[in-house]
């Protein structure tokens, strides 16, 4: 059973080859009973299901990422840098700080990224995006149960930077 | 001469740039709205069958694509020559009110509020979302509520919040559940409750905008939008009415007769064309589309609560109101509209009927669909050959009607705000707030990728460029 009070937000989109990558590790998370959002770019309404959440993770296809890893930062509300119009897209850092300013919720976020490459026109991942999908999809639930049980010895590698 | 150029605009859907150019005496000698993205849709879509136009069109934008796929489920109903069945047209105007609701609060919480809230003045760096939830976190979760509502309505009727695949040709792709009406008739008095609280605050703030009311976009123009046989407003069906400036009916068509009424000027510095009423030509024949027209041209909402406030904005400004800043009162009525249409909706029994599609092949070369979009009205128009492969297509989208009156708009705010001797951001932000009034939405009217920015230069009498605001995300 997945730990309570995680949620898993999964964005890209899934006409663009591995931009897919986030989506689709959500919709394989979620059939392991996670509380998951699939979208396509994070927008201002995520706030509220994130300002209800203890633990979220955002999952993006991640081109600075090497090819089939994947890698976890955290990610704080006052990392939000302007401009921050919201017009059509935010970042993770946008949506804790707007979940902080409307809804006074400080949830622990980490930002989950997806080694990928291919961004054409395409449906479908590559080998290297399906490899690191299919990585987040194995470790993401070690570290939910860590991070609402805290394990001393797992901790301090999930607390910057961190290639998994 | 000088020139300013706003470049990009935003906190509107597109891409545009306005360029503003001044004269010796530093005043606003005239202005150009340059939409600067083309997508071309009507070209590439040659070929598919006509039965997947509905979803392909729909791609066309992430926020309306709703109103898409109605405008082109119903060219194609026309292409198979079916009449739907009636829970069928019930449950996609169900959907649609879902659509514009939820459309609605993101052009008036998230696009327009921070002007409206923060001030047309106020730092430029907070004036968006999370500078107005610092100081109106209560306004911010109402914007997100009402916009999750219209969203789920969309979810729960059509199958996904965004391009969703239950509107098909000659129907929709399955009945209503009990369970699924029922959800949604819970989460209506929430909605109605938000709906009620955003109209009353922006009556409390509208007489701190008597400069804006008076500068953004009070030209005469006609206007245009859907109606019921009985004159009623009407944003899934309807004829076509034009109106006049000063309120009289210029001529109400069947969608079919749209191209003897409305032609298509090609601008030499836009991707974006300009519609205008044919028998006036052009460009004496602007209208407006949209909120504010749709208002205008309607003798009535058809909804007690919706005509109760369409009397008292009436009795304010009277039944042709002219300003383009009351886009945003007209789109808060029009809020309150859905929620009771879609409640009216819901709880007749028919809309549970378990017929909602009807089958044929093609009966028609040509088909020919509209609807009112948020924006304003929306047309779909196909032709194809004897197996159904698109041959041609010609859309005409909410925006570019608009696009006459954007530009009107923008050279009567410059010259009423801008004195470039002592040129501040908030002067040019009013330039920007008369085009996110109109709520355009520049991807789908030229049918471009892309974000939203639009750019305003201020350009010298003799071609220098003396300011510019570019301020994309």
């Amino acid at each position: 059973m997945p730990p309570e009070g995680v949620l898993i937000i999964g964005y890209g989109n899934p006409l663009r080859g591995d931009d897919a990558a986030g989506p689709l590790a959500a919709r394989r998370l979620a059939g392991f009973g996670f509380e998951t959002i699939e979208t396509h770019q994070l927008t201002p309404e995520l706030a509220e299901p994130i300002a209800a959440a203890e633990i979220v993770f955002f999952l993006d296809a991640d081109a600075a990422v090497p090819a089939g890893e994947i890698c976890a930062q955290r990610v704080t509300a006052s990392e939000a840098e302007p401009p921050l119009s919201f017009e059509h897209h935010s970042t993770p850092a946008g949506l804790l700080r707007l979940a902080a300013l409307a809804y006074r919720a400080a949830p622990e976020a980490w930002a989950i990224g997806l080694g990928a490459r291919c961004f054409d026109l395409a449906e479908g991942l590559s080998r290297n995006a399906e490899r690191a999908v299919s990585r987040a999809v194995q470790e993401l639930p070690l570290l939910a149960h860590a991070l609402v049980r805290p394990a001393p010895a797992l901790m301090p590698a999930f607390r910057g930077p961190q290639q998994i | 001469m000088r020139k300013i150029t706003i470049d990009p605009v935003t906190r509107i859907e597109g891409h545009a740039k306005i360029t503003i150019h001044l004269g010796e005496d530093g005043n606003v000698e005239r202005t150009q709205f340059h939409v600067t993205q083309v997508r071309g849709f009507e070209k590439f879509t040659e070929g598919r069958p006509y039965y997947e136009m509905p979803a392909i069109t729909a791609r066309i934008c992430g926020i309306c694509p709703i109103s898409h796929q109605l405008a082109s489920a119903k060219a194609c109903d026309a292409i198979m020559a079916v009449r739907i069945p009636p829970a069928a047209a019930m449950l996609r105007e169900a959907i649609h009110c879902g659509q514009l609701v939820q459309s609605h609060a993101l052009s008036f919480f998230h696009l327009s509020a921070p002007d409206l809230l923060l001030g047309m003045d106020s730092d430029p760096v907070k004036r968006n979302v999370l500078g107005l939830a610092e100081k109106h976190a209560d306004i911010v979760r109402d914007g997100i509520a009402l916009r999750k509502f219209g969203q789920s309505v969309i979810e729960k009727l059509a199958g996904e919040r965004i391009h969703p695949p239950g509107i098909v040709p000659g129907g929709v792709a399955s009945p209503l559940e009990i369970a699924t009406r029922d959800a949604i008739l819970k989460g209506l008095p929430a909605a109605r409750d938000v709906a009620w609280r955003t109209l009353d605050l922006f009556k409390c703030i509208l007489d701190g905008f008597q400069p804006e009311i008076a500068a953004f976009g009070t030209m005469p123009t006609m206007y245009a939008g859907l109606v019921s046989n009985s004159g009623d407003l009407r944003l899934y069906d309807g004829r076509i009415r034009f109106k006049t400036a000063t309120g009289s009916v210029a001529a109400e068509i069947d969608a079919s007769e749209y191209a003897s009424y409305i032609g298509e000027a090609s601008l030499t510095d836009s991707y974006l064309k300009a519609p205008y009423f044919k028998p006036l030509g052009y460009p004496a024949g602007i209208y407006r589309v949209g909120p504010l027209a749709r208002l205008n041209v309607a003798d009535r909402c058809g909804t007690p609560a919706a005509d109760a406030e369409l009397r008292d904005y009436r009795e304010r400004f009277g039944t042709v109101v002219a300003s383009s800043f009351h886009f945003h009162y007209a789109r808060l009525i029009e809020v309150i509209y859905c929620l009771e249409r879609l409640e009216a909706l819901l709880e007749t029994p028919a809309i549970l009927d378990r017929h909602v599609r009807a089958r044929a092949e093609v009966n028609a070369g040509e088909g020919i669909g509209v609807a009112e979009a948020p924006r304003g009205i929306l047309i779909h128009h196909y032709k194809v050959d004897e197996h159904g492969a698109m041959r041609w297509a010609n859309l005409i989208i909410a925006t570019g009607h608009n696009n006459l009156a954007i530009s009107r708009s923008i050279e009567q705010v410059s010259k009423y705000f801008i004195k470039a001797k002592r040129l501040e951001e908030g002067m040019l932000n009013r330039v920007s707030a008369v085009v996110r009034a109109y709520d355009p939405c520049l991807s789908c009217s030229t049918h471009a990728a892309g974000q939203v920015p639009l750019r305003i230069e201020l350009v010298g009498p003799r071609g220098e460029r003396l300011h510019e605001i570019s301020n994309a995300s």
